[in-house]
């Protein structure tokens, strides 16, 4: 069965829930994760973990839609370009995954926003949020700062959890 | 009674804690709790794979005292169960360690859904889709049996699970299915005749399968058209590849989807495998750069030398747009059973059906100056609400973006497979009541088109419920 999740409209920060209001903005704030400042477009994302501050500008985008083509296979080694991004602060912008629940310290991001059901693992990355947030779900284009760990995790029972992860220090609505 | 309490408490055991799957490819039999149905690691850190390349499993194995056949019915029950309401990773890796399992699940799984009724759609997308995998001719005549069914929701999984290995003599049905209202199925169909080659007509020959085939070339649907083009190229047309090519140069967009990229990837995928190198393009590169030019340049002849010198003339559908469409509202509608819609309203009171050289429509003028009037009124009633429902198969998506906006406003409705009443708050159903008034009804030559009204209405009637007036 498919699970619930909580209708709210934004993620992370109230400040992003300001940005998400009913009339799209003319220009789109931004904010930080952490602490809920809202910052302008292309202003630093403060970091949660008490890291130096990312400027975003400097974070490489890397394409959702690149990771998915990425054919990847149980025991494959990922292409030398994607395991060169390990470690390296990304941005990434996407969709959350319809399947998002509330509360939860991570979700998973897709270039689409679709149920994906039959989608392959390499179709979502893993975005960890910062300490102390929790998931709220977004439908709209979101975006995530922070840094990039490629190759695949297994849960206990020998399942592929992720194959790409981020662990995100900022995250806004588009 | 004490061989029977230590088979079942062997039994439990061999469950909870499984042997290591000595497969290849196969990493451990999942447990009865943990992980699999929670979340897995939270951190980001370093990937598993990069000590051994391989999952570490429990390594406790299961006592040879314990009946082996009870613990593999209960590993067996385990993956069913998994792949069905499993989290939503798991679920299609425990459908395919499944399928391991051979005739083993396949009699378990026969069991369960019987010869009719509603088990096979309680057992879910992901299980679905691999049912063929078996070939088990009762699960088979079950597959088929719901694909004919239009409330079976899962019916795209359904036409990929049976043309992974499609019979020869279910080539009428494949051809039936080449015509389908759901893309994905007419997709499916395309591989599977694909898979039983052009002369598997019973009349020999190329004839029907062909004909079939080349009419999909001008599908409204992209993954249709390429499935057709890459079919027909693989059989010896090399004229084909240009339906490929053209993909490459798209950049269009719905809203903030790139679906122009994504063509341009599905595409060079498929080229990349025929040619061992696309002469240097890069599908994430946007094709209007000039390292893009001059690649595309050079696979363009290639495919012209390979043709003769011949470039053939695309239908309208498969050119790339150069327009851009700046739409103020788009609603976005992916339903189970009736497929995907796309549609777009610009300020200059133009109508887009579709998604890249999507189908234009003249409308009355000032129609979306009228529809702007109501709009305002009526989203401010949602509030901050932007998300209502259960993530499902099902979503419908309200796109607004008024002109001079930087984003766009998102407001998604979604589902799973069952009826939910009252889903679709009654301000949105207004909204979605002004833009179906909007739609062109009645016939029309471009299947894009024909009918649109209604189909719109029946879609959205499928996913948050009829948009009449409460």
């Amino acid at each position: 069965m498919p699970r619930t999740f909580a209708l709210l409209a934004a993620l992370c920060a109230p400040a992003v829930l300001g940005a998400a209001g009913t009339r799209p903005p003319a220009a789109v704030s931004t904010a930080s994760a952490a602490t809920g400042t809202a910052t302008a477009a292309t202003s630093t994302a403060p970091a949660a973990t008490g890291d130096a501050p990312i400027a975003v500008e400097d974070a490489r985008e890397v394409s959702l839609l690149e990771l998915a083509n990425v054919e990847w296979t149980r025991g494959k080694k990922l292409p030398k370009e994607v395991r060169e991004l390990k470690g390296k602060q990304v941005k990434l912008v996407g969709y959350m995954a319809l399947d998002t629940e509330e509360g939860q310290r991570s979700f998973r991001m897709s270039y689409e926003s679709c149920s994906c059901s039959t989608a392959k693992v390499t179709h979502f990355v893993k975005v960890t949020l910062p300490e102390g947030e929790e998931t709220k779900f977004e439908p709209g284009l979101i975006e995530v700062v922070g840094k990039f760990y490629p190759g695949a995790k297994y849960d206990d029972d020998g399942f592929v959890d992720s194959v790409y992860r981020v662990s995100a220090k900022s995250i806004t609505v588009q | 009674m004490v061989a029977r309490w230590w088979i079942a408490c062997g039994l439990a055991a061999a469950v909870a804690f499984p042997p290591v799957d000595a497969r290849p490819g196969a990493g451990p039999a999942p447990s009865a709790q943990g992980p699999t149905q929670g979340t897995a690691q939270e951190d980001g850190g370093a990937a598993d794979d990069e000590q051994d390349g391989e999952p570490n499993g429990d390594p406790s194995g299961a006592d040879e005292a314990v009946d082996e056949a009870a613990v593999r019915r209960a590993r067996i029950e385990r993956l069913i169960d998994l792949a069905s309401t499993g989290r939503a990773v798991v679920r299609p890796q425990a459908a395919q360690r499944l399928v391991e399992f051979g005739d083993e699940a396949a009699a378990i799984l026969v069991e369960r859904v019987g010869e009719v009724g509603d088990a096979l759609e309680d057992l879910g997308p992901e299980l679905v889709e691999v049912l063929g995998e078996f070939g088990d001719d009762t699960l088979r005549a079950r597959l088929w049996w719901q694909l004919d069914s239009p409330s079976f929701p899962w019916r795209p999984q359904a036409a990929r699970s049976l043309a992974k290995v499609p019979r020869a003599d279910e080539l009428a049905r494949f051809h039936a299915l080449v015509d389908d209202r759901h893309a994905q199925v007419r997709e499916a169909a395309v591989n599977a005749l694909a898979s039983l080659g052009r002369n598997s007509a019973p009349d020999g020959g190329p004839g029907p399968t062909e004909v079939l085939l080349r009419a999909r070339l001008a599908d409204p649907d992209d993954a249709v058209r390429r499935a057709a083009a890459i079919t027909l190229y693989d059989w010896g047309d090399p004229s084909t590849a240009f339906w490929l090519l053209e993909d490459l140069r798209r950049d269009d967009r719905f809203f903030e989807l790139r679906t122009g990229e994504r063509a341009r990837f599905a595409s060079a995928a498929l080229l990349e495998q025929r040619f061992e190198d696309l002469a240097g393009f890069d599908p994430a590169l946007d094709p209007s750069q000039l390292d893009a030019r001059l690649a595309w340049r050079k696979l363009e002849e290639r495919l012209l030398a390979a043709n003769d010198g011949a470039r053939p003339e695309l239908p309208d559908v498969a050119r790339a747009r150069a327009q851009r469409i700046d739409a103020v509202f788009g609603l976005e509608l992916r339903s189970c059973r009736h497929g995907d819609l796309y549609l777009r309203w610009t300020a200059d009171d133009e109508l887009f059906v579709g998604t890249g050289r999507a189908a234009r429509v003249a409308l009355p003028p000032g129609t979306v100056r009228t529809l702007l009037g109501g709009l305002d009124d009526r989203l401010d009633r949602l509030g901050d609400q932007r998300f209502w429902g259960a993530s499902g198969c099902d979503t419908e998506q309200l796109h607004w973006r008024p002109p001079g906006a930087e984003r766009t406003a998102t407001f998604l409705v979604s589902k799973g497979a069952q009826p939910v009443e009252d889903l679709r708050p009654e301000a949105l159903s207004d909204v979605a009541r002004a833009l179906l008034a909007t739609l062109p009804e009645g016939a029309n030559d471009d299947p894009r088109l024909a009918r649109l009204r209604k189909r719109a209405t029946d879609t959205l009637g499928s996913i948050g419920g009829p948009t009449t007036s409460r």
